[in-house]
């Protein structure tokens, strides 16, 4: 991790300290620092601009009240917490809704490494390892994996998108599942 | 279990399985501790996700869903809940009563003099718009705004005349004001009210 990272983790931290002492401020700094990472990760779920705004809000609402929930000691980043906090709620709003996930085809179109932000969430070590991870995986694996992480896929979808038999498709996600387990070590 | 708990997480399950999973997450913690696990270390693939700007409504909106000083009750009123609930033990009153979902509680009525009006009520879901007997100019929207002292109006979308609407939840802005307006088709061009103010309420504080 580079100093930058390091400083927005520990401001990101603090910033999460202060809301649980119902410190408004902090929730506004907070939201300015990652409203756009957290606003990307929805929209890209969503297909629906009002549905992902909703979204947004909701999560800073969470995070307004449930901020004390962080634990700096489990080894996870602020922006990882929030991340999963607003992949976790788009999802659940997409299903409720099942025609409002993204399309797969947009979701094609974005290259698999996007551009860095400010606060990637790559930047932990974690990230890393992951990318190297995911690149020992079958290539058709991996790549099934990148798309199936945004919702919207099932089995069936992966393997006509990707050509392939379902029953093949199936095995090879289990496989590489277990593959990226072993590589990542689960604690 | 590993793969099943990664398989979850990719939301690849078919519905049965589905179901499986989430009854497994409530009642076995190393599947739940494995979901968890999951989630941290797949998060990087977020980071495909390209940032975007959200607009400044919603900020607007969290702002006013998040105010200190509406989201807490007052101390006195703690202190007399807190008397009544004690004077109705007192009084043997029975509070086991079968749960159910709370009714629709009014926060605002929203009159178009002579062209119906809008009723905002707090559903267990959100905040739910809905139009009785509404009749628009033709060529016109009507859009609701939510206004608080020191700020600009903040869109909160159109209201459709024949069908209701779910709003993000307005039950923590009690005391601030709803507004309705008319405006050319798809709204207000300039993200502020830009024609006449049909209808106004203060919203009911729960």
């Amino acid at each position: 991790m580079d100093d930058t990272a390091a400083i927005a983790r520990a401001e990101l931290t603090a910033c999460l300290h202060r809301i649980t002492t119902g410190d408004h401020a902090a929730l506004e700094m907070l939201y300015r620092r990652t409203c756009a990472k957290l606003f990307g990760i929805c929209k890209r779920i969503l297909d629906d601009h009002e549905a992902a705004e909703d979204v947004l809000q909701e999560v800073y609402v969470i995070v307004w009240r449930k901020a004390a929930q962080f634990d700096p000691a489990q080894g996870v980043s602020p922006i990882t917490w929030l991340a999963v906090i607003a992949r976790n709620r788009a999802l659940d709003r997409a299903r409720a809704q099942p025609r409002r996930f993204a399309p797969l085809e947009a979701a094609a179109e974005i290259p698999d490494r996007a551009v860095p932000a400010d606060d990637v969430l790559a930047a932990a070590a974690q990230g890393s390892a992951l990318a190297r991870c995911l690149d020992a995986l079958d290539a058709r694996a991996a790549s099934a994996i990148r798309q199936a992480f945004f919702g919207g896929s099932t089995y069936q979808t992966l393997a006509a998108s990707a050509g392939m038999p379902l029953a093949t498709m199936k095995s090879l996600i289990r496989r590489a599942l277990l593959q990226l387990r072993s590589c990542l070590g689960h604690d | 279990m590993a793969a099943f708990a990664g398989e979850y997480v990719l939301g690849l399950l078919d519905d049965q399985a589905l179901a499986d999973a989430a009854a497994l997450r409530a009642t076995d913690g190393r599947f739940d501790a494995a979901v968890a696990t999951w989630e941290r270390q797949l998060a990087p693939l977020l980071d495909d996700a390209a940032p975007v700007m959200p607009p400044p409504r919603v900020w607007e909106r969290l702002r006013v869903a998040t105010l200190p000083t509406i989201r807490r009750p007052r101390s006195w009123r703690r202190a007399f809940g807190g008397f009544a609930a004690l004077a109705a033990v007192a009084a043997g009153v029975v509070l086991l009563a079968p749960w159910r979902p709370a009714p629709p509680r009014t926060l605002a009525q929203l009159t178009l003099p002579g062209r119906g009006m809008f009723t905002v009520a707090q559903v267990a879901y959100g905040t739910l718009v809905t139009p009785r007997a509404v009749q628009l100019p033709a060529g016109k929207t009507a859009e609701l705004w939510l206004i608080t002292p020191g700020h600009a109006p903040v869109a909160l979308g159109l209201l459709d005349p024949a069908h209701s609407r779910t709003l993000a939840s307005l039950a923590n802005a009690g005391g601030a004001e709803l507004a309705v307006s008319l405006e050319p088709p798809g709204g207000s061009p300039t993200g502020l009210p830009t024609g006449p103010v049909v209808a106004e309420s203060i919203i009911a504080k729960l």
